[in-house]
């Protein structure tokens, strides 16, 4: 609000409110033009050779000149990201409702879940394309394999850290197990959930690019984008792979940014930490 | 009418702790504590800092086992049913609307939809609050907060309701509104209470009887009655029989903290 009585408040007010609408589109874009410029700049000032680092024109051409394997590498990738991610989800919750269900249950089952944590993927994924083949069943399993863990570590914190008190007041009207599950652990449990759902979109599409690169086949319409990468790579075709990049990251900020709306619809009426965000 | 001597032994007593006592880890941090709650009262419970007032009410409340003794309700309708407890923070969900906060309770017990929302609004327009129905609990202030707490409370029609520092968060002049408004509920409604709380003024206004607690391992120190009456009114703070007791239960609460 500019008030009349004040001038140089409301001056300095719309100052920061003309800076506010500046750093949703403004500062981006002139960070962007800057590195472009500096992109351009740095080609010609140290004579970096286009196999190395090739200017920002190229790779637009190159992408467009790809666009057909490069599009459908990303759907490939996407089908086996979503897939993957959706059955850890389903999985993840699951798995985290029987670890908080009992004491028993947390104790003795936790520890393999950690154990199968830690374990890279880079040893498991060969068993996994021994057990399901090359193609998109192993791919989707080594995704699911990269993003489960965050979901259940996160959801169990969230579904066994209820706020005593709140533990008190259900008991104190009767609740029964369900009830309590239902109506105080699992809306508590979801700030967590969303965390857990958060970083394991970011390490999605690694899983599926990586599942890729071990256990994609094919060529043209088959071939996910890890696929694809090693084929321009083999190629040495190095503006079609900075290219193959940048779709890459599409993917994944398409993932994170589906994510980060859906946690904010969910939570954003009662819970403070996401009423403020953006 | 007030009752006197918290071991007197009659019966209709709404009430009973019979020797109770009740150690964490070996440690006791009650001991032998007797006490009958006649229906009606309203009973303080007022002791030093960490003494066992809040594993007290635990203990009447069922969320905690006695090591010694127990707890008794009596003859009648009463039992563990018909209770129901004020934390000292409102302990709200955050994510259910007021409405839905305070028809928690009937949700729990399996009433209908239709009943339980008309139920907790009756008990919202009580505390004041029916323009904050569809509000979420970080929407509102303290003192809304432990409003909507009270009324939740309510929503099962105790027979005793336990109140645990209810307003110990509150300014003063917020605490001293609600209490006026919770003696009004209270004319109503017709509960019991066992109150904790750490404000003499508090507990002298609200009580019938006020119970101090000594040092640990605690027991009832004393037990000072309060021939106010009710109804009582901020009014009430003037009279010089108020006056009296929260000089004689300062002198009681400072003997035992020596
Ligand atoms: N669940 C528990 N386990 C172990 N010790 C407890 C537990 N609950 C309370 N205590 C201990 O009992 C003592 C009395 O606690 P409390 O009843 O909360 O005191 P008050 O309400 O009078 O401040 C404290 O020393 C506290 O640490
Ligand atoms: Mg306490």
């Amino acid at each position: 609000m500019t008030s009349l009585g004040d001038r140089g408040r409301g001056w300095t007010s719309a100052l920061k409110r003309h800076a506010a609408g500046w750093g949703v589109a403004g500062w981006p874009l002139l960070v962007g033009a800057l590195i472009t410029a500096s992109w351009y700049g740095g080609i010609v000032a140290f004579g970096i050779p286009e196999y190395q680092l090739p200017p920002p024109h190229r790779i637009v051409e190159a992408g467009l000149q790809e666009r057909e394997v490069l599009l459908t590498g990303a759907m490939q990738t996407a089908q086996a990201s979503l897939i993957g991610f959706l059955i850890s989800v389903a999985g993840g919750l699951v798995l985290s409702i029987l670890l908080a269900s009992s004491r028993w249950a947390y104790q003795g089952i936790y520890p393999y879940v950690l154990l199968l944590k830690m374990t890279p993927i880079i040893v498991v994924a060969p068993i996994v394309i021994l057990w399901a083949g090359q193609g998109l069943a192993s791919i989707t399993v080594i995704t699911f394999l990269v993003c489960f863990f965050p979901i259940v570590a996160n959801t169990t914190m969230g579904l066994r850290s209820a706020d005593a008190n709140l533990l008190d007041l259900f008991s104190v009207y009767k609740a029964k197990g369900w009830q309590q599950l239902l109506w105080l652990r699992a809306p508590g449990a979801l700030p967590y959930f969303m965390t857990g759902l958060r970083v394991a979109a970011a390490l999605t599409p690694i899983g599926a690019l990586y599942g890729d690169t071990v256990a994609g086949m094919g060529s043209g319409a088959d071939a996910g984008l890890g696929f694809v990468v090693l084929i321009f790579s083999a190629q040495f075709k190095v503006p079609a792979l900075f290219a193959a990049a940048f779709a890459a990251c599409v993917i994944g900020f398409l993932f994170v940014g589906f994510v980060n709306v859906f946690a904010w619809w969910v939570l954003h009426k009662w819970h403070d930490a996401y009423v403020a965000v953006d | 009418m007030v009752k006197a001597a918290p071991r007197k032994h009659s019966a209709g007593a709404l009430v009973r702790l019979v020797g109770l006592g009740k150690a964490f880890d070996g440690e006791v941090i009650l001991r032998d504590v007797s006490l009958t709650v006649e229906p009606g009262e309203l009973v303080g419970v007022i002791g030093p800092s960490g003494c066992g007032k809040t594993t007290l009410l635990k203990l009447v409340a069922g969320l905690v086992a006695p090591t010694e003794g127990k707890v008794e309700f009596g003859g009648g309708p009463t039992r563990r049913e018909s209770l129901s407890f004020v934390f000292q923070d409102a302990t709200l969900l955050p994510w259910l609307t007021v409405l839905d906060n305070v028809a928690l309770p009937l949700k729990i017990a399996g009433a209908p939809r239709r009943e339980r929302e008309a139920k907790a609004l009756t008990h919202i327009e009580r505390v004041g609050l029916a323009d904050a129905t569809r509000l979420y609990p970080r929407q509102l202030s303290g003192g809304m907060k432990m409003r909507v707490s009270v009324a939740r409370s309510m929503t099962v029609d105790p027979t005793l309701l336990l109140l645990d520092e209810p307003f110990g968060a509150l300014d003063e002049m917020t605490r001293d509104t609600l209490n006026e408004e919770l003696l009004r509920l209270r004319q109503a409604a017709r509960w019991t209470a066992l109150f904790v709380t750490h404000s003499v003024a508090e507990a002298v206004f609200l009580a019938s009887k006020v119970i101090v607690l000594g040092a640990r391992p605690s027991h009832i120190a004393h037990a000072i009655d309060v021939p106010l009456g009710y109804p009582r009114s901020s009014a009430t703070r003037e009279r010089s029989e108020y006056v009296e007791r929260v000089v004689t239960v300062t002198r009681a609460l400072h003997s035992v903290q020596e």
